[in-house]
């Protein structure tokens, strides 16, 4: 046992100082009367009109003022913590996927609202999924955390302990602030944090079926979607998996699958199709404990990377073509077009004033300004170059660059082109000393541009195994970020640089640009460019994962250190104080009400 | 003591009529004790108010020879009439504070003593009037003295000192060997005992009276809760948790306190009249005194 407010102690003076108003208690009102001596027949009732002894009653009020003063004392049980000491209230509660799962999502908010409408001090609400957002800080009053919490939207897979743990450390002040997590993992996830924090664990294990993955690939001209499925319960179950292809269904397989099994399910499909949902349902008809994780989303085709060549450049053109998602079209400067979704546009030996959106990658040509400049119609040849010989330079070892890691560049031979671009900025590969690879951020769309400073035609960089996946990286990285087809949910999406409209499966819009964490909800979602008016990509998010999936290693009994009412026992104590006073209080009221 | 609240005189205004009407009034003196007076007494003596006769003897007037008998009887024969007398009328009035806390009851007892006094003054009777805390009594005899004795209890202030009764009644047996009407008017709120002091008072040489003057508070009170009693003669104080159990106690304990003094002053003779201190003197309190046989 120890004492929240040593100070409250000082409330015990009250004992002595009821115990000096007792003896000087107030006085019965004086009324004269001609005699006392009709009255002495009462002298013998009097004092059996007092049902509780003077002692009695001095002995409820001291206890009701030692009661109070114990309140005010606020004594808790030795090591807990109180909120009243903390300086702040953090509060992180889980937001993936699994808190979905039967009423642990309404049971986190309850025991969240309880830990904010319990205390007094500053709160920070915090929510951890596969990316830990800071939702309030050290707000005073309850209403935004309550409001925050309101609209937290659990989803998504997984979570990174070391990013919450990173945040905890930035919101907790110098580790005097209270710190609760509410989550369905069990304390021995992460047995370092729960040393610094109160590890509320919601939930029970459970059986759960899931789709774990969901994958589309083209197989000998038609397309295979494969699923995996799981069974994370500790019984057989029958269970049937539905494919539709573009909302028309297709296929149902009735499979078997064993207790704490996985199994893949393939389907061949014509390329056609573009988008693919395969769905599972139990064949007893009973309900799945994560319905969310029973149903996947695939996206089976989507547009190339539209590459526009201007000019020639065999080499290169080479590389492109070997790339397989890219869509080579050749254009000169004034049938140059702006690609839907934002594409790269390639010139060799030229490049407009203005070029259009996307990613930009400039190659010189031998004797031709690169910039301002129009191509030649019909460039001449690397082996048609006049003597003597321009210099050549040999190669360094790839940088540190990630467009260069990984590719075998040393030694290679490179003809320098240098011409003084002011707008290029930083070397990405150098021969001798020379840039050769230079880039830069265009500061008006966020696209990046790429300029080559030799010829790749000439020299032998152009015979060397690794030059088609220089090329192959720099469209790559010049291209503007596209969504991959399928993400896990919660996951960080990349998105073009420029306005775009990205359409959620809950019918919600985002107007944004270069990323979006909005991904808890499964399903279909679609971004389209606001700035070019072009096609739209659609991209899937799935919830399906064995982190998230298997209920089994969730929610447990093994932490219930904490009530779901924080500071509930200091409360209690505060209570069966309170009530001590109150009954005294009642005893003294109830002998006034009798005397009088 | 500091809760005895100083009252003004309160002067006793009777108006003519009911002056008038007293006269009518007479105490019930059955033993007329004083030679002077108008009532008649037992004693007779040759007068020209003829109730008997008897023979001449030497030394009676010549006036009183009834002249019509010596002729028919020729015997000389005196005319015989009764000897008028007065009574001794004795009235002790309690002015302690008890009987001035009360403004009704004051008032009343002043009253009750004037007008009983005027009562025996004009009807011949000797007054005198003895107040419980002083050594002395004052007397009036005779009609013209009447307004003077009604003056004198109209300037009588409530007293200070406590109520004994045993001082003043012997002070009456004192200054009045000769017995007579006594009239004690008091709440009987005393310090010492009644009987005691009656016993020395007793028939048939005294005529006691006792007239118990009460406050309705007194009769029927009303407190209620925890309180403090004070006692406004000796400052003694009583803290008491009254209810209606308490109450119903009070009036039982003092109806058996008026029925001792009833039956004490029965034992000796005496009458007793517990008046109300907020009843009419004349429609309630004369009547009920006529009844205790003070008055005829």
């Amino acid at each position: 046992m120890e004492f929240a407010r040593p100070i409250g102690a000082l409330a015990l003076l009250a004992l002595p100082l009821i115990l000096w108003l007792h003896r000087a208690r107030r006085k019965a009102p004086e009324h004269v009367v001609p005699s006392l001596q009709p009255w002495l027949v009462l002298v013998a009732r009097a004092p059996k009109r007092r049902s509780v002894p003077p002692s009695v009653m001095l002995a409820l009020r001291l206890a009701a003022a030692a009661a109070l003063a114990l309140a005010l004392l606020e004594p808790r049980p030795k090591g807990a913590a109180a909120d009243n000491d903390a300086e702040g209230l953090a509060l992180f509660i889980d937001v993936t996927t699994s808190m979905t799962a039967g009423d642990r999502w309404p049971r986190a908010l309850e025991a969240a609202r309880s830990a904010i409408a319990s205390t007094s001090a500053p709160v920070s609400l915090l929510a951890f999924g596969p990316r830990p957002r800071l939702l309030v800080l050290r707000e005073s009053g309850p209403a935004r955390a309550m409001s925050a919490l309101a609209g937290l939207v659990p989803g998504g897979v997984g979570y990174n302990l070391d990013e919450i743990d990173s945040l905890m450390d930035a919101v907790m002040d110098g580790g005097a602030d209270r710190s609760v997590i509410i989550s369905d993992l069990p304390l021995s996830a992460a047995p370092k944090m729960a040393e610094r924090a109160e590890w509320l664990t919601i939930g029970a294990p459970e059986d759960n079926l899931a789709i774990v993955a969901l994958r589309a690939g083209v197989d000998a001209g038609s397309t295979m979607v494969t699923a995996r499925i799981a069974n994370y319960g500790d019984a057989d179950v029958d269970l049937t998996v539905d494919l539709r292809l573009d909302d028309i269904e297709v296929a149902d397989s009735e499979v078997s699958l064993q207790a704490r099994s996985t199994r893949e399910i393939d389907w061949r499909v014509e390329r056609t199709a573009r988008r693919a949902i395969v769905a599972l349902r139990r064949s007893d008809g009973q309900s799945d404990a994560l319905p969310a994780d029973d149903i996947a989303y695939a996206v089976l085709d989507r547009p190339d990377i539209p590459v526009q060549l201007v000019g020639r450049s065999p080499a290169i053109e080479r590389a492109l073509g070997a790339l397989d998602d890219v869509a080579i079209e050749r254009a000169g400067l004034g049938t140059l077009r702006t690609p839907g979704e934002g594409g790269v546009a390639v010139f060799v030996g030229a490049m407009p004033d203005h070029p259009p959106a996307g990613g930009l990658i400039v190659v010189p040509q031998p004797g031709i300004a690169t910039l301002g400049d129009p191509p030649s119609a019909d460039p001449p040849l690397g082996d048609a170059a006049p003597n003597p010989l321009p210099p050549t330079l040999r190669l360094e070892g790839a940088g540190l660059h990630p467009l260069t890691r990984g590719l075998d560049l040393a030694g290679a031979m490179v003809e320098p082109i240098t011409e003084e671009v002011e707008r290029v900025a930083v070397s990405l590969l150098e021969a001798e000393g020379t840039p050769v690879i230079r880039t830069r951020m265009n500061p008006e769309d966020g696209t990046r541009e790429f300029y080559l400073d030799f010829a790749p035609d000439r020299g032998d960089l152009r015979s060397r195994a690794a030059f088609p996946l220089l090329v192959a990286k720099l469209v790559a990285y010049a291209a503007p970020e596209r969504p991959p087809l399928s993400v896990d949910a919660g996951s960080w999406v990349a998105l073009p640089p420029w306005p775009i409209e990205l359409a959620a499966p809950d019918e919600r819009l985002e107007l944004a640009g270069f990323g979006s964490d909005l991904t808890q909800s499964p399903g279909w979602y679609s971004v389209r460019s606001l700035a070019h008016d072009g096609e739209s990509i659609d991209f899937a998010v799935n919830t399906g994962d064995a982190l998230e999936s298997d209920l089994a290693g969730t929610g447990s009994g093994e932490s219930a250190s904490l009530p779901l009412t924080l500071g509930s026992s200091k409360l209690e104590w505060w209570r069966i104080a309170m009530l001590v006073a109150l009954l005294a209080i009642l005893a003294e009221s109830a002998n006034r009400r009798m005397g009088a | 003591m500091s809760a005895v609240r100083r009252m003004q005189p309160s002067a006793v205004a009777f108006d003519a009529g009911f002056l008038r009407r007293l006269e009518q009034l007479r105490l019930n003196a059955s033993r007329p004790t004083s030679p002077l007076g108008e009532r008649p007494g037992s004693l007779r003596m040759p007068a020209s108010d003829v109730v008997d006769h008897r023979p001449y003897t030497p030394g009676d007037e010549i006036r009183h020879i009834d002249w019509h008998a010596l002729a028919r009887h020729d015997e000389l024969i005196v005319r015989l009439g009764r000897v008028t007398r007065g009574a001794d009328v004795a009235l002790v009035l309690d002015r302690s504070p008890s009987m001035a806390m009360d403004d009704q009851k004051w008032r009343l007892a002043l009253e009750i003593c004037a007008a009983i006094g005027w009562i025996a003054i004009v009807g011949g009777d000797r007054v005198r009037l003895f107040v419980m805390d002083q050594a002395f009594g004052e007397t009036w005899r005779g009609p013209a003295q009447a307004p003077t004795f009604i003056d004198k209890v109209s300037r009588l202030e409530p007293g200070t000192s406590g109520s004994r009764i045993g001082p003043a009644l012997d002070l009456v047996r004192r200054e009045e060997g000769r017995g007579g009407l006594l009239v004690v008017i008091s709440d009987l709120w005393l310090e010492d005992d009644l009987d005691a002091s009656i016993a020395s008072l007793s028939a048939p040489r005294w005529e006691t009276h006792i007239v118990q003057i009460l406050a309705t508070e007194e009769l029927e009170p009303t407190l209620t809760g925890r309180i403090a009693l004070v006692d406004i003669e000796s400052g003694e104080s009583l803290e008491i948790v009254i209810d209606e159990a308490a109450l119903t106690a009070y009036t039982s304990n003092l109806r058996q306190r008026l029925d001792h003094v009833s039956a004490a002053c029965a034992l000796r003779g005496a009458s007793h009249a517990l008046v109300g201190a907020d009843w009419p003197l004349e429609r309630v309190v004369m009547p009920l005194l006529r009844r205790r046989a003070l008055l005829i």
